[in-house]
């Protein structure tokens, strides 16, 4: 009897690893490097997902989120303490492309591998002691990625 | 003439003597706000005396047939060597290895007064951490690093230095790059621990420097260590090497 339950919830542990391990090889979305003027950059959307400006602008406020607020400066009056360690991001469209502006919100240590901006869409298994809650994760999904950059290509200085 | 020379090269030497130094220590309280640092000097206003008291009647604390620490050191500590107090994390030669501070007051609790062991950042060895480390202050920080003790210091460097958890950034990031500098709202500091164990207003209490490390591992994501591990202990010996020169103001206050 006691052998049997042991037997069983062994099973049962080793179907649900198996099952999370599915459910995170499935929902990251894979995405290919590519160089644009020398500069990395990735082309296609993640996931073939289409952004939202509006959504990508509450995202980088979010401190659950994004938190972009934390380190950059943006053209968000409304919002008080922008933070002052990366650059200010009011006219980065007019620097960057999409496809540069995707690498750079994927992984920013893949455009400078020294930053210590946090790669929003590294994969799970490259961080080191990540805390259990968010083992598996990626720090903001990959439509929450498209929504910032569709926010960020409305950033163009004109503010 | 000569003396002119002289005096040219004193201070070109001087000036490539600042420039060789590391950044100086800064000490949190240099980032607060004039208020807050009168609240940290008043005695009767800072709100980490009453652990200070209560570590001092631990101190003073004994069952039948043990003895106190007061029975060793003193009434009110005052047989303890200040300076003693402020080298520590510092190897001891007894042990053959290096104790924190709250490691040698535990060492103190189990071998001379043969009590029960009690785990790390037990609100006891805080409280009497917290006194003990109080006798010192104002005293200037001096941890020495020595042949028995540098690998636990480059172990400290390593882990300082490492990114960790989702945020995947490192100590050395926050408080040696960008001391100063503000995070939204929060002015970075060089996260020294010269004030520990330091009273929080955030959460009302008396936080133990390991207890400190934790907060900044949940900022970052990472699963943090465990209080008294060998990584903690790591750190807290690497960072003190770095708050050398600065005083000891525990208990300070923070946010
Ligand atoms: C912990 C700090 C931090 C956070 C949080 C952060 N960044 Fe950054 N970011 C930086 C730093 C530092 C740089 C400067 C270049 C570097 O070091 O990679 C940078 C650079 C950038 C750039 C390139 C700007 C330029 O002028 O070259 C963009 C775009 C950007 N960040 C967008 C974002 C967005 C959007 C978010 C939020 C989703 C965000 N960042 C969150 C630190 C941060
Ligand atoms: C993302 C930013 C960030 C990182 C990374 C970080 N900290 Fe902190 N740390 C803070 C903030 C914010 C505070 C509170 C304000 C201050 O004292 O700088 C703080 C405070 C501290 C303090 C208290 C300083 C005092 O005077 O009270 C210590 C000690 C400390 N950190 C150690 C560490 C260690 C060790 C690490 C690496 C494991 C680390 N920090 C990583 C943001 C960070």
């Amino acid at each position: 009897m006691g052998q049997n339950i042991i037997f069983f919830s062994a099973l049962l542990v080793s179907v649900y690893l198996a099952l999370s391990q599915n459910v995170l090889a499935d929902s990251y979305c894979q995405w290919d490097l590519a160089k644009e003027n020398n500069f990395p950059a990735i082309e296609k959307p993640l996931c073939d997902l289409k952004g939202d400006a509006q959504r990508g602008k509450k995202i980088a406020i979010d401190r659950g989120l994004g938190n972009c607020l934390a380190c950059h400066a943006m053209p968000i009056p409304e919002e008080d303490f922008h933070g002052q360690i990366g650059p200010a991001l009011y006219d980065v469209a007019k620097r960057y492309s999409e496809a540069q502006l995707r690498a750079r919100m994927v992984d920013a240590k893949l455009v400078n591998p020294q930053s210590i901006m946090p790669g929003f869409y590294q994969h799970p298994d490259k961080h080191h002691r990540l805390a259990f809650r968010y083992e598996g994760k990626t720090f903001l999904s990959a439509q929450h990625i498209e929504d910032i950059i569709a926010y960020l290509l409305t950033l163009k200085g004109q503010q | 003439m000569k003396t002119s020379g002289l005096l040219v090269c004193w201070i070109m030497l001087y000036s490539m003597q600042i420039m060789a130094q590391p950044p100086v220590p800064t000490s949190g309280y240099d980032f607060l706000g004039k208020d807050i640092q009168a609240i940290q000097d008043d005695e009767f206003l800072n709100p980490g005396m009453p652990t200070v008291e209560l570590g001092s009647q631990i101190f003073q604390e004994s069952e039948e047939g043990e003895k106190s620490c007061a029975s060793c050191h003193g009434e009110e500590g005052q047989m303890m060597d200040k300076a003693k107090i402020a080298s520590y994390p510092a190897y001891q030669k007894k042990y053959k290895k290096v104790h924190t501070l709250q490691e040698r007051i535990h060492a103190c609790w189990t071998d001379k007064q043969d009590r029960f062991p009690l785990l790390y950042d037990d609100p006891k060895l805080v409280a009497l951490e917290t006194f003990v480390r109080s006798l010192a202050r104002g005293t200037v920080i001096d941890v020495e690093v020595n042949q028995h003790s540098r690998a636990l210091y480059e172990q400290g460097e390593k882990l300082y230095k490492k990114r960790f958890g989702q945020m995947a950034m490192t100590c050395h990031h926050c408080h040696v790059q960008y001391q100063g500098i503000f995070m939204r709202g929060r002015k970075l500091t060089q996260g020294q621990t010269n004030g520990f164990p330091v009273y929080r207003f955030n959460s009302d209490r008396v936080t133990s420097l390991h207890r400190r490390f934790n907060e900044c591992f949940v900022e970052l994501r990472a699963e943090p260590f465990e209080a008294g591990s060998q990584e903690y202990k790591a750190l807290e010996f690497y960072i003190g090497v770095m708050s050398n020169g600065l005083k000891v103001e525990t208990p300070a206050v923070r946010f």
